[in-house]
Formats: structure tokens, C-alpha cells, sequence
């Protein structure tokens, strides 16, 4: 005897609830599936050939010293503390007029820092193009090629990135495992901030031509299950201020969500990056046998903001993390690759990629959301719940 | 009530129900003779042990400290209390916790509001207010009035140490944390008397009337006016314990009650050790057990306290409550960013009833997998009264424990593999189709369409009826008397305390036909046993020394105090 009902069609049942938990009887064709995306992480790669001069080190500070000008005693007498106020000093006032070089990093030209010389990378074709040639909204760069095989990848974030010592992964992890790109996506899980994907009109969750996709800030703290990841199937509000809302439209084909291009906005956290800014975003997210997704998000970032984000710690990138601020700086300068400002032709973005993994939640959106499409005025408050 | 029966006529009835003062159980019949059943001795649990500190000192009286595990017996706790004693490990619990919960009360912040008196010097004895506070919180600790002989050892003791130490208030503490850790507070002691309506025959003086009483409907100690009304002799007649039983229905308090009893009947002592493995169910949490619980004693009190609902609607109910965490497991959308929400689930959806909740389903299934076996035999134990042997010690259980052989993809086939052992089939053919009915639930119970790939075959079976899935359950339990008898005998044995005896099968039986007269409405039924006769009558065992002692029919009396 075969099951009385039907599990997704459970599901679909259950998608409009009223402000007071009544489910509604009507039931439409299109079914809609919100997830909360239980992984976000910048996807660097870890390949054999990336670094032949291997990872960034922590800057000679002695050579340093020495270069400004101090004595062996000098410099002997800041190493007794070198975590002092005026060992800082003397360490970021190396600009050519004791500039703050993490504040001022251009005043330093210093193109010492290690790019990734490897072929392959996560991300997506961003500009359009199959050799990186410029165009009106990008400049010339190289391409990599995808770890799928996707010619004419474009991710220039992990080019600037991809050798710095706190940002590299190991091979066996897939390049996740490094410090730098594990802060964002443990402060994440650990509740700071939440992001929600919504995919509305879904005729079949293999082939649906015509989506529309939300990406949303969460307003409530992602919520671990007993096994350490992000518990499936909870309750997740959208937040109300719609400077975290997009929506965009997209298509299922084989089982793998993409969708077209969308600037939005979304929370970050205060040490990597406060705020994201991706213009041109594109999501790839293939649908995982548990109902989860999983891919990556792809998309221009503005590059200063995230050079601003690690060189605002200054000494401590420095010192800790094996960076260095000005060398840091014209290397994104150097490589990056989208939106060229109109005056310079200097690029003001750079393409970047996020691994992106979601698990299914239910999404209940803002009450009057001004500019919310998918929760219409006519609809009574907290109207669309969706798994 | 014998009165009404022997004169009998409907007449007299009729006319008996026009009397506005008479409630209608002191108009009904009373049911057949009951031989009632042996006193008991029944050990205080830990919840009631807790409720009782609180309903005298107050919630803020902190009680830290682990009792002795409760042994389960005929299906009840509540019979099993009746047969564990305390161990030294155990003393040493109730000593400790008797000497916290005294030094509480007549600390500098408590002491003015739960004293009641104040001595004429904090350094010195002073007898009257000691006697004052005493007599009163023993009272309410023993269940009944202090002898004058307990009384004045208790101040005595009070006196003596107060002296030793020079502290009025370190008299009183050390006096109370005696009545604390006396077996007197700590057991339940029944004392039967004389039956003035059965020549020869006994029944619980008032004050374990009282106690019986209490612990049924609330589960915890009689309160004062339920103490005066033993004092007063109003539990002597059923008309007086209705008055003091419709009191006590009408009580916020009764939902502590059903819900001890629901806690009791179903098992939930055991939701504490449940253990999953996390990564098969990760949802699993440390607090999921506790919200699983909840979540039905909840539904229950709803439904049969709040609603006054047909017990045997329990079972197809979709009306509900959920937590966030069980919201993800049912896989609903909930409002409630934490604390509880009312939810009802809509037609045709597989979860109908109490046994399709986490904690029953999650109970009754092994940590990694889900269990027809386990499930079916919950229901017919827990839900049906009825006896499952233990299996043979020599099983093969290589075949139901092997979820990843590709020959036997689901929990249907691998039982139907492991039946073929004859030693087995006997059993499993018994309890297998209840359970397999239940496989759309994983083992934490999230629903699931399949298993290892392979579709779940949902139909079921118990005795001649036959049905499909947890909505075919939960309609068959709802139609079947033995549910309904089972919950019947549960909670009179709840109640008294012991399986109902021999000379009780027809008054039991009597209940169960009143149960279904009256729509199935638990508080009815509680009402109806509370204010019987029958409830309280004892018989003592031949060759007894109370039988030996009690001469012509005279049975020992805790002396009543006026």
C-alpha cells in the first residue's frame, strides 16, 4: 500500500500561513522554497601551482626599521616590546613621510605582495568575455578557468587573495579550511548574521524556466543543530529594511538554480567586510538530494571596501595575519577588474566568489515591507511562509 | 449513597437531581461493591516532592538535589512507588535537601513572611511561637494535624537546639529539617479505619482520603481547606467530597494533575536518557526531549482540561503545540521566535494525535534508526494495557539492525526477513503492523516518504482491523475499547496506587461504562472515582498483624484531631 499523502505536496500546502498560523486551503501550482544559507565563505581555491613563491610572511621588521633610518640599538630597544605603542608606530609610519601606510597605503608604492599565478578557480564569467579583454564595465585581467571546467572565470578576489598566509586553505579541505575566509562564515553560524534565499514559482524542482529568486537579510540568528551545522527547516523572519532585499529572476535547469544578474546588499561583520556590496551577482546553486542547495555566488565587489575592512586592524594585519597593508593595496588596484572609474579607467570593483550553501527553512517576510515584492500590501501581515 | 441504592427508584432519583444543592454525583448511582484494596505506602516523587516544598515556602525556596530513580510497576510509577523504601545514598539526598529547604525559611529574608510568629528573644527558646510554626508546617508536611506527642518533641527539639547554639531561628531550622527527612512527610502512608456503612469492612480515615485525593487530582499534598474538610468529617460522605472534588476540578491546579498522570502513563521518565545519534538525526538536541515532551502534555491538557475533550480524540486530534525546535522537526512554519505556539494541522496531513508526536515517536525507536517493533509494542502496552513478552535472549537481530542492506531496504522488509525466525514471529505478528503503520516517521519523527531510496509501505494492522498509516492508526485507536478501558485502569491505579484487585474488576468495569457515558471526559472520570466510596475502601490482607490487631473488625486509626 503506498502513502496516503505526499510530502511535497505537504509542502506547497503549507506556504501561505496568516498572521495567526491558520494554513490556507488554496494551494498554487508554482510551489515556493525558502532556505537559510548555512555556509558563506569566500571560495578560494587551493591549487598545486597558485603560489610557486609561496604564501605571504610576516614583514622583516628589522629591515624595515633599518630602512628608516634606526640604529641596531634602536631597533633592538623596540623588539623588547614588540607590541608596543611606538613599535606600531614604527612599523605603519613606513611611508616616504612617515605615513600611516595601512591609512594611507598609496603613499608606498609596493608590489610585493604574492598573487595567484594558478590556472583554475571558483566563480563565474562575470564580464562576459573569454580572454578578460576590457570592456565598458571591466578592465583587462587574466581569466581562470573553472574547477568544473566553466572557461573565462572571472574571480579576481581570490587572484589578490588566494596567497596570503591567513586566506590559504589547505588542499585537502579545498581551500576552506583557512583562517581569513573561516571568520565570516563561523561568525555566521555562531548567529551574527543570517541570509535567506526565497525561490518562488517553481513548476519542477529539476526544470523550472521562469523563478524569481529573494536574497534577503534573516532577522533571526541561524539556529545549530545537535551535530554542529545549521538546523534545517526552521522558522526564519525577513528583515524588514529593504536595503538588504533583492530579488531577481532566475531558472532551474537540471536540478541547478541560476540566476541572471543583481546588485544587492547584504550585513557582514565587523572584521571582514561590515557591509557587502555586489554588483552584477550572479547565484549557481544546485539542488542537494536533502532538499539543501549548495554552489556559489558571483559577483564584483568594491574592492576598497574590502581593502578598507582588513587594513582598518592595521597593525595586526600586519603583524599577525602576514599582510601588508600597501602592497595589499595596489595589488587589488592592480588586478582589479570591474565597473572602471569614468575619469582614472581605473577599476572600482573586482570580481570575487562565495561558496554558498543553504539549508531549508521556512521564510516569513516583514509585515509592510515597503518595496518588498513578494509580500504585497494586499496580503496580511507575516503572509508568506516558504520552505 | 447505599441509602439511595437500596431504596433505588427513579422517582427518587428524579426528585434527588431537583434539589439544586445536590451535585449529580450525589444523585447517580454509585456503581457496584467494591472490596477496595490494601492500604498503600507510596514513596513522594521528585516533582511532588518539589510541588509540596513550594506550595508551603514558596517558589523561591531553591531544592537542589536528585532523588532515587522511581520503579515502574504494572505500567505506573504510581504503583511502583508503593514498592521502593529509601537507600542510605538516598538518605543522605533528603537529609541534605531537608537542611537547605529549613535554613531557607527562617533565613533573615524569609523568615518574617513564612514564620508567621516572631519569638519574644532570636536568642532564646520560646515554646509558643515555636509550637505555632510547627504544628502548622507539620500539618501541611504530614498531611495531617501533628499528634500533641509530635508536637512536643518537635519543640523540644527546637528548644534544645536553640540553646545549644543560642539562636531561636537554628532551633526552628533544625526542628524542621527533622518533619523534612521524617518518612512521615516522605512517604505517603495510608491509614485505614472502620467503615461505619460496611460492618466489618475499612476504608481511609479522612485525612488519607484527603491525601489520596489531593495527590490524584493535583498531584500534591492537600491543601488547607481540603485538610479541613478532613478535619470536619466532610470526606466522610460523597456529597462532601464532591464539594471539595468540584473545588479542586476547578482548580488551575488539576492540569498539574492530568499531566502527572499523562507523564506517568506514557513514560516520560524515560524521555530524560533519550539519546540520538547526531549525525542520523541531527535536529537531536539536549533540549528537544524536554520540548517533546511539552508539546504533548500540552495537547493533552488542552484538549481534555481546557477543552473537555473526548479522550479517545487524542489520537486523530490535529490540534496542537509547537516550540521553533519542533517546528523544524514537524517541518511547519511557526510565529513564535521562542516559547510556545498553538498549531493545527491541516486535513489529510499524516499528523494526527499523540502518537504522532517526537515523543512517541522518538521515544519508542533505537538512536539511529526507527523501530515498528518498539512503536507497536508502546501502543499495545502503554496505550492498549496489553501484555508483549519479553523476546527470547537468543535473537538474531543482524537483519532489522542492518539499515544499509540493499536487499532489505526498509523497516518492513528487514521485519519481514527477521519473522521468518520462528522464535520471532509470534510476537512481531502481533506488534510489527502497528509500528509499520508509524514508518512515515523517521526515528525522531520527521516525516519521510521513503527509506533507502525505497518507498514506505504505510498500511497497518492491529487484531482484525486493518488501515493505512498514522491517520488509519490513530482512527482505530479512537474506536477501540481497550484504549479507553486501558485508560480507565491506568488511572485508577494511578489514583490508589495498586492494580485494580479482584473484588474491584466490576466497580472498574462500572467506571468504564461510565467513562463512555459520559463522552469519553476524563475530569468526568476523575470526578466520578474521587468522590466514590469505592476509591477509599480497604480491605486488609489475611493474617495481616493490622488484621491480627484489629480485633472484630477494628482497623488501626490515626487518631482524629479536633
Amino acid at each position: 500500500m503506498q502513502p496516503i499523502f505526499n510530502l511535497d505536496r505537504i509542502r506547497c500546502l503549507t506556504l501561505a500561513v496568516s498572521a495567526v498560523g491558520i494554513f490556507a486551503t488554496a494551494a498554487s501550482a508554482a510551489e515556493t522554497r525558502g532556505f537559510a544559507i548555512s555556509w558563506f565563505q569566500p571560495a578560494y581555491y587551493a591549487g598545486d601551482d597558485d603560489c610557486p613563491a609561496g604564501v605571504s610572511q610576516e614583514i622583516d621588521w628589522k629591515e624595515v626599521f633599518a630602512k628608516e633610518g634606526k640604529t641596531p640599538a634602536e631597533i633592538q630597544a623596540l623588539f623588547e616590546h614588540p607590541l608596543s605603542p611606538d613599535f606600531q608606530k614604527a612599523a605603519l609610519g613606513r611611508g616616504p613621510h612617515g605615513e600611516n601606510v595601512c591609512a594611507d597605503p598609496a603613499s608606498l608604492p609596493d608590489s610585493s605582495w604574492k598573487t595567484v599565478q594558478g590556472k583554475q578557480a571558483y566563480g563565474a564569467n562575470l564580464d562576459g568575455t573569454q580572454d578578460g579583454t576590457a570592456t565598458p564595465n571591466s578592465c583587462t585581467h587574466q581569466k581562470f578557468t573553472g574547477i568544473d571546467g566553466t572557461p573565462a572565470v572571472d574571480n579576481q578576489l581570490y587572484r589578490v587573495m588566494g596567497c596570503s598566509k591567513i586566506h590559504r586553505g589547505s588542499k585537502a579541505k579545498d581551500g576552506h579550511d583557512a583562517f581569513g575566509i573561516e571568520y565570516l562564515n563561523e561568525r555566521m553560524r555562531e548567529g551574527l548574521v543570517t541570509y535567506l534565499i526565497e525561490i518562488t514559482g517553481i513548476d519542477d524542482i529539476r526544470n523550472s524556466n521562469n523563478v524569481q529568486v529573494g536574497i534577503y537579510q534573516g532577522a533571526d540568528p541561524l539556529v545549530q543543530d545537535g551535530a554542529g551545522g545549521v538546523q534545517a527547516d526552521s522558522t526564519m523572519r525577513i528583515a524588514a529594511d529593504t536595503r538588504w532585499q533583492a530579488t531577481v529572476r532566475g531558472r532551474i535547469k537540471d536540478g541547478v538554480l541560476t540566476t541572471d544578474p543583481v546588485d544587492f546588499n547584504l550585513r557582514g561583520e565587523a572584521v571582514w567586510l561590515p557591509e557587502f556590496h555586489f554588483k552584477r551577482a550572479q547565484l549557481r546553486l544546485e539542488f542537494q538530494p536533502d532538499g539543501s542547495l549548495k554552489g556559489h555566488l558571483s559577483g564584483y565587489q568594491d574592492w576598497a571596501s574590502i581593502y578598507w575592512g582588513m587594513a582598518k586592524t592595521g597593525f595586526l594585519l600586519e603583524k599577525f595575519s602576514a599582510g601588508n597593508c600597501p602592497a595589499m593595496y595596489n595589488a587589488f588596484q592592480r588586478m582589479a577588474d570591474g565597473d572602471p572609474d569614468a575619469k582614472t579607467g581605473q577599476c572600482t570593483t573586482i570580481s570575487s566568489a562565495y561558496g554558498v550553501e543553504a539549508v531549508p527553512a521556512f521564510l516569513i517576510h516583514p509585515a509592510e515591507t515597503k518595496g518588498n515584492k513578494t509580500a504585497q500590501a494586499a496580503e496580511p501581515a507575516n503572509t508568506v511562509a516558504a520552505r | 449513597m447505599r441509602v439511595y441504592r437500596a431504596l433505588g427508584g427513579v422517582w427518587l432519583r428524579l426528585a434527588c437531581c431537583g434539589l439544586v444543592i445536590l451535585s449529580l454525583a450525589g444523585c447517580g448511582d454509585s456503581g457496584p461493591a467494591s472490596s477496595g484494596a490494601p492500604t498503600t505506602v507510596r514513596r513522594l516523587t521528585q516533582e511532588q516532592y518539589a510541588t509540596i516544598v513550594a506550595d508551603i515556602f514558596g517558589s523561591d525556596i531553591t531544592i537542589k538535589g536528585r532523588f532515587d530513580p522511581d520503579v515502574r510497576e504494572e505500567g505506573l510509577l504510581a504503583i511502583g512507588t508503593s514498592h521502593v523504601s529509601i537507600t542510605p545514598a538516598s538518605l543522605e539526598q533528603y537529609d541534605s535537601l531537608a537542611r537547605s529547604i529549613a535554613a531557607q525559611v527562617v533565613d533573615e529574608k524569609h523568615r518574617d513572611l513564612l514564620v508567621g510568629c516572631r519569638p519574644a528573644s532570636k536568642a532564646a527558646p520560646d515554646d509558643v511561637c515555636a509550637r505555632q510554626f510547627l504544628s502548622e508546617v507539620g500539618r501541611q508536611l504530614y498531611r495531617r494535624p501533628l499528634t500533641d506527642s509530635e508536637i512536643a518533641t518537635q519543640v523540644k527539639v527546637a528548644d534544645d537546639a536553640t540553646r545549644a547554639i543560642g539562636d531561636f531561628y537554628y532551633g526552628l531550622e533544625t526542628s524542621l529539617a527533622i518533619l523534612l527527612e521524617s518518612p512521615r512527610f516522605l512517604f505517603r502512608e495510608e491509614i485505614a479505619e472502620s467503615d461505619p456503612d460496611n460492618s466489618g469492612g475499612f476504608r481511609l480515615n479522612a485525612y488519607s482520603r484527603a491525601s489520596r485525593l489531593s495527590f490524584f487530582l493535583w498531584n500534591t499534598a492537600p491543601d488547607d481547606a481540603l485538610l479541613a474538610a478532613a478535619e470536619n468529617g466532610d470526606l466522610d460522605s460523597e456529597r462532601g467530597r464532591a464539594r471539595q472534588v468540584d473545588r479542586m476540578l476547578a482548580s488551575p491546579r488539576l492540569k498539574a494533575g492530568v499531566r502527572a498522570f499523562f507523564t506517568d502513563m506514557l513514560g516520560f521518565d524515560t524521555l530524560g536518557g533519550l539519546a540520538k545519534d547526531p549525525q542520523i538525526y541531527p535536529k537531536f538536541t539536549a533540549t528537544l526531549a524536554g520540548e517533546a515532551q511539552e508539546q504533548t502534555l500540552r495537547t493533552i491538557t488542552d484538549h481534555l482540561v481546557t477543552r473537555k475533550g473526548d479522550y479517545r480524540d487524542l489520537f486523530t486530534t490535529r490540534r496542537t503545540f509547537l516550540s521553533p525546535l519542533l517546528a523544524s522537526i514537524y517541518q511547519v512554519p511557526i510565529q513564535a521566535r521562542k516559547g510556545w505556539e498553538a498549531h493545527e494541522y491541516p486535513d489529510g496531513d499524516p499528523h494526527t494525535g499523540i502518537v504522532t508526536e517526537v515523543s512517541f515517536l522518538a521515544l519508542h525507536s533505537h538512536p539511529g534508526r526507527s523501530s515498528s517493533t518498539l512503536r507497536g509494542k508502546a501502543v499495545r502496552e502503554i496505550l492498549l494495557c496489553q501484555a508483549v513478552p519479553t523476546p527470547p535472549a537468543n535473537v538474531n537481530f543482524s537483519i532489522v539492525q542492518d539499515t544499509k542492506n540493499t536487499n532489505y531496504r526498509t523497516a518492513r522488509d528487514r521485519l519481514t526477513a527477521h519473522r521468518t525466525q520462528p522464535t520471532c514471529a509470534g510476537c512481531h505478528k502481533i506488534i510489527d503492523p502497528i509500528g509499520l503503520s508509524l514508518e512515515n516517521f523517521d526515528g525522531l519523527g520527521a516525516l519521510r516518504q521513503q527509506e533507502n531510496g525505497a518507498p514506505i509501505d504505510d498500511s497497518g494492522q492491529l487484531d482484525a482491523m486493518q488501515f493505512s498509516g498514522a491517520v488509519g492508526l490513530g482512527k482505530t485507536l479512537h474506536d477501540s475499547p481497550a484504549a479507553t478501558a486501558c485508560l480507565v485502569n491506568r488511572i485508577y491505579g494511578y489514583a490508589s496506587g495498586h492494580l485494580p484487585a479482584k473484588g474491584e474488576v466490576e466497580w472498574i468495569k462500572y467506571l468504564q461504562d461510565r467513562f463512555a457515558a459520559d463522552g469519553y471526559r476524563v475530569p468526568d472520570l476523575m470526578r466520578r472515582i474521587a468522590i466514590s466510596d469505592a476509591f477509599y475502601k480497604i480491605t486488609i490482607p489475611p493474617n495481616s498483624p493490622t488484621q491480627a490487631n484489629s480485633g472484630a473488625g477494628k482497623a488501626p486509626s490515626m487518631e482524629r484531631k479536633s
